[in-house]
């Protein structure tokens, strides 16, 4: 018996009692936080460690087609990985990949592979919970030449418009150049401007960006020519008036035709020539919109990268004025620079259409091409169709600094429909002229004049690529 | 005769009891040990002298204590100086974990806090000057509290100013000290006065009134330290005092009425509180509406509650959670929520026992005191030290408002660490009291 005496004892037991209700208290909020609400809580969006777990997560890297490194994941501090690109060039294709601003480009299209989301045994996923391990991804190999790339958006340099070089027999995409262009190592901080910028760097004009293809494009009226037999290369036609007047309004080209009495292939050359008009009016509206599509203008492509597709009229919606100004290019279609270097493609390639794509390879595993090649045109209107291009930059090359280079294609001007803007710059080409490998689309916005500004940029990549 | 209270029971050292301590530091020592081994392995892959340090001075410290604690104070309760050996190692290792800049400081205060412990409880002093001479130890304390009235500081130069600078590295937060010495205060005079409080009522016809003439010099004493600490909007502190003074006044008195009481009126203070300073009403605000602001003023508890989330069950394991650096001063007033997200539910679980198991044992040490001033001091300072953690602890699971103080021995901090400390050893001092002498033959 203690001089405190009972009651001091029973209180301090009591008081003893009050306190460990309060400890249990606590346990169970422990209980609640930690267990009961936990799920919730960890999938709450705000919860920091999602960014810290994707920090921790090694994305695979992302090399050119000869192994180059385009994209990189260097450890930065503890267990934290950084991405690098190597190529900021690249940045059309290869996009970004960021914490806080998400992923675009392959980045995205193949961020399952990259962060490693691969499914696992179960024996895996028990083994990396009890040891912390945090994935590592899958690398990419991609198509890409990294010296092309560098070179394409070097030869576009401060201009806006787009760069698509492919190889002609695989649709292996070699370089695909977009300027303006954003720095994906410097992303996070360039943001803000990047986002209102009014020249759309974040854009990949090369595969979004929708233009009028302007004279160009009567490369592919030519194709719809020869193939419905309307036309040889030799036809001979006469026009002196150089106006169609089936349509309202008449349509005519600026200034005199440069000759009355001329072949097919001499007025493919002349920038303007209201000759395609009235082929146009002898195929149709439908029958050249089957062309076009067949030639891939408009038709959705199995691309990783967001593609736009371009815009041709539906049956139905065709007059005899759209037909012949659609024929010269002028009329209501939209392609993009992808679609243009594809339909070179299927010319360089005796009329089989290679399907496009980016990437070689994935980790170990060599990707099989998406469906394989597709006849489009007769091997012998592809032939015919390089032989008039080969002309016409012969006669378009004429008075211009381009080099004597080993190839062919086509320059022109395209109306951008902007008031007082100057057209789109226009090139498609191939190289080498005899036995085409590369085939290109070269744009760009507001450059005025086809020969002397987009054919040059065209000229020097197609150049590279051969030598 | 021995001059000191302890001198009679030194003839009565029972081995056994010994052994079973020094195994229980052993196991302790262990602990902290492999938390730090594990903690050097996670963050740099070996294990360098940096964390080697704090494992042998406290290793060092707890040999030492035992021996000295063995020598002077054999009879004492072979149970709390292990689990303060256990719980200040998992504040160094929480430490060198969360804010590794203040390792060195915290060691510093670690050893004076345990060689403050083992002077309170094997130096030759008597029980009696600390009763005596109550309104000396106030005077001083309340002297103390004052001073940082006048030229308080804080050390991360913004925030409240509760401390005093001691040169430039070390700061010392008299409200701590206070602590004790209110207890040491009301313990000498409840053991004084407890038969006329017990005893006497004032009766106004039928009513019947607890004896105020004998309670008011307490009320005065106490009220001056809450409004110093209220004036200092040191609110945790403050609550802190009130639990600790109802506790010991009701085990003197054993009356309800003085709890219900006191409670009414932290209510009642609660709810002015929150109609009149903008202070309180937000604390609620955060309390009763965490996920409405989540990003802003509620931040702190919601980090705190994603922490004990995230560490589930089981927890991340040491180094590999994130209670760095999302939770704002997560070594001081949330390392509960660290311990809980890298130890998991089931370490807090584990630091939750060896908590309440100390305040039991000094609550046991309370109960077997034969003087009534022994008994009340050590009741005092078990409670003090329990509602401490309950208030910190509720915070940051967020059963009650969040006020900011530390958890005893865990947390970063200097003088939460010393006064803890002393706290022990004059539990360790009264169990020595307490503790069974052996039958006769054995001696």
């Amino acid at each position: 018996m203690s001089a405190g005496g009972a009651g001091i004892e029973r209180n301090i037991a009591r008081l003893g009692r009050a306190i460990a209700l309060c400890f249990v208290a606590i346990a169970l909020g422990l209980g609640y936080w930690s267990v009961v609400r936990a799920p919730a809580l960890v999938a709450r969006e705000d919860n920091p460690r999602h960014v810290e777990a994707e920090r921790r997560i090694r994305r695979g890297d992302i090399t050119d087609r000869q192994g180059r490194m385009l994209a990189e994941s260097r450890p930065a501090a503890e267990g934290v990985w950084e991405r690098v690109y190597l190529v900021p060039e690249a940045a059309p294709v290869i996009g970004y990949a960021s914490i806080d601003l998400g992923t675009s480009g392959i980045e995205s299209a193949y961020d399952g592979q990259l962060r490693g989301d691969e499914p696992t045994s179960p024996f895996e996923q028990v083994r990396a919970q009890l040891l912390h391990l945090h994935p590592a991804g899958v690398d990419l190999q991609l198509t890409l030449d990294a010296g092309l790339q560098r070179f394409a958006a070097d030869a576009l340099g401060e201009r806006t418009g787009a760069v698509v070089l492919l190889d002609a027999q695989s649709g292996a995409v070699l370089a695909m150049a977009s300027e303006p262009i954003f720095d994906p190592n410097t992303l996070e901080e360039d943001w803000p401007t990047l986002q209102y910028d009014r020249d759309k760097p974040m854009l990949n004009r090369a595969t979004q960006g929708l233009y009028p293809p302007g004279v160009v494009f009567e490369t592919l009226t030519l194709a719809a020519v020869l193939e419905e037999g309307l036309a040889e290369p030799t036809t001979v036609y006469t026009d002196e008036l150089g106006v169609v007047l089936e349509v309202e309004p008449p349509i005519s080209c600026p200034g005199d035709p440069p000759a009355t009495e001329f072949t097919l292939a001499e007025a493919y050359s002349w920038p303007c020539s209201v000759l395609f008009a009235r082929l146009g009016l002898e195929l149709g509206g439908e029958q050249l919109a089957d062309h076009i599509t067949r030639m891939g203008i408009g038709r959705p492509l199995d691309f990783p990268l967001d593609a736009s597709t371009g815009q041709v009229l539906e049956r139905g919606q065709w007059s005899k004025l759209l037909a012949a100004r659609t024929a010269m290019g002028a009329g209501e279609v939209l392609v993009t620079p992808l679609e243009m270097a594809l339909a070179m493609a299927t010319i360089a390639n005796d009329g089989l259409q290679p399907a496009p794509h980016l990437v070689l390879a994935v980790g170990d595993t060599p990707q099989d091409l998406p469906s394989g090649t597709r006849r489009v045109i007769s091997a012998q209107t592809a032939q015919e169709i390089r032989a008039i291009l080969a002309q016409a930059f012969a006669a378009g090359s004429q008075g211009t600094s381009l080099p004597g280079a080993d190839l062919a294609g086509q320059a022109g001007s395209a109306e951008s429909g902007l008031p007082g803007a100057p057209p789109h710059a226009w090139f498609i080409g191939y190289a080498p002229a005899a036995q085409p490998r590369y085939a290109i689309a070269v744009i760009v916005e507001h450059g005025d004049s086809g020969w002397e500004v987009a054919a040059p940029i065209g000229v020097q990549v197609l150049d590279a690529a051969t030598r | 005769m021995s001059r000191s209270d302890l001198g009679k029971h030194a003839a009565h050292r029972n081995w056994a009891a010994q052994w079973i301590e020094l195994g229980l530091i052993a196991c302790a020592l262990a602990f902290v040990g492999c938390g730090l081994v594990q903690l050097a392995l996670v963050e740099q892959g070996a294990v360098g002298p940096h964390y080697l340090w704090p494992i042998v001075l406290i290793a060092a410290l707890a040999v030492v204590g035992w021996g000295l604690l063995t020598w002077r104070v054999p009879s004492r309760d072979p149970l709390l100086f292990p689990m303060v050996v256990l719980l200040s190692g998992w504040g160094l290792i929480e430490v060198a974990r969360l804010q590794e800049g203040f390792l060195p400081r915290q060691m510093w205060w670690v050893g004076l806090g345990l060689g403050a412990l083992l002077l309170v409880a094997a130096l030759p002093y008597r029980w009696y000057w600390l009763s005596r001479y109550r309104y000396l130890w106030l005077a001083g304390g309340l002297g103390l509290l004052g001073l940082t009235i006048i030229w308080g500081v804080n050390p991360l130069g913004v925030g409240d100013r509760l401390w005093l600078s001691l040169g430039t590295l070390f700061y010392f937060q008299p409200s701590e000290l206070l602590k004790v010495i209110m207890v040491i205060f009301m313990a000498s005079y409840l053991a004084e006065k407890r038969e006329l409080l017990v005893l006497t009522d004032l009766r106004i016809g039928r009513l019947r009134l607890p004896p105020l003439p004998y309670l008011a010099p307490l009320l005065l004493m106490w009220g001056f330290s809450l409004v110093l600490l209220v004036w200092q909007q040191d609110l945790g502190a403050a609550l802190l005092f009130l639990s600790a003074f109802l506790s010991m006044i009701y085990v003197a008195t054993g009356r309800q009425f003085y709890v219900w009481a006191g409670l009414g009126m932290l209510v009642a203070i609660a709810v002015a509180g929150y109609y009149s300073f903008d202070r309180i009403q937000l604390r609620g605000e955060i309390w009763l509406h965490p996920w409405a602001d989540p990003r802003g003023q509620a931040y702190q508890i919601v980090q705190s509650l994603l922490a004990f989330a995230g560490g589930g069950l089981l927890g991340t394991g040491i180094g590999q959670g994130h209670p760095t650096p999302y939770i704002p001063v997560v070594h001081t007033d949330f390392v509960f929520a660290a311990v809980g997200e890298e130890w998991g539910m089931i370490g807090a679980l584990a630091l939750l026992l060896v908590l309440i198991a100390l305040i039991a044992r000094g609550l046991r040490a309370a109960m077997r005191a034969e003087r009534p001033f022994v008994s009340l001091l050590a009741a005092g300072l078990s409670a003090t030290l329990g509602w401490q953690s309950v208030i910190i602890l509720g915070g940051t699971t967020k059963l009650i408002p969040l006020t900011g103080i530390t958890l005893p021995f865990v947390s970063y901090g200097g003088s939460s660490m010393l006064v803890s400390c002393i706290m022990v050893g004059l539990l360790i001092r009264a169990s020595a009291a307490a503790w069974p002498t052996p039958p006769e033959g054995v001696q």
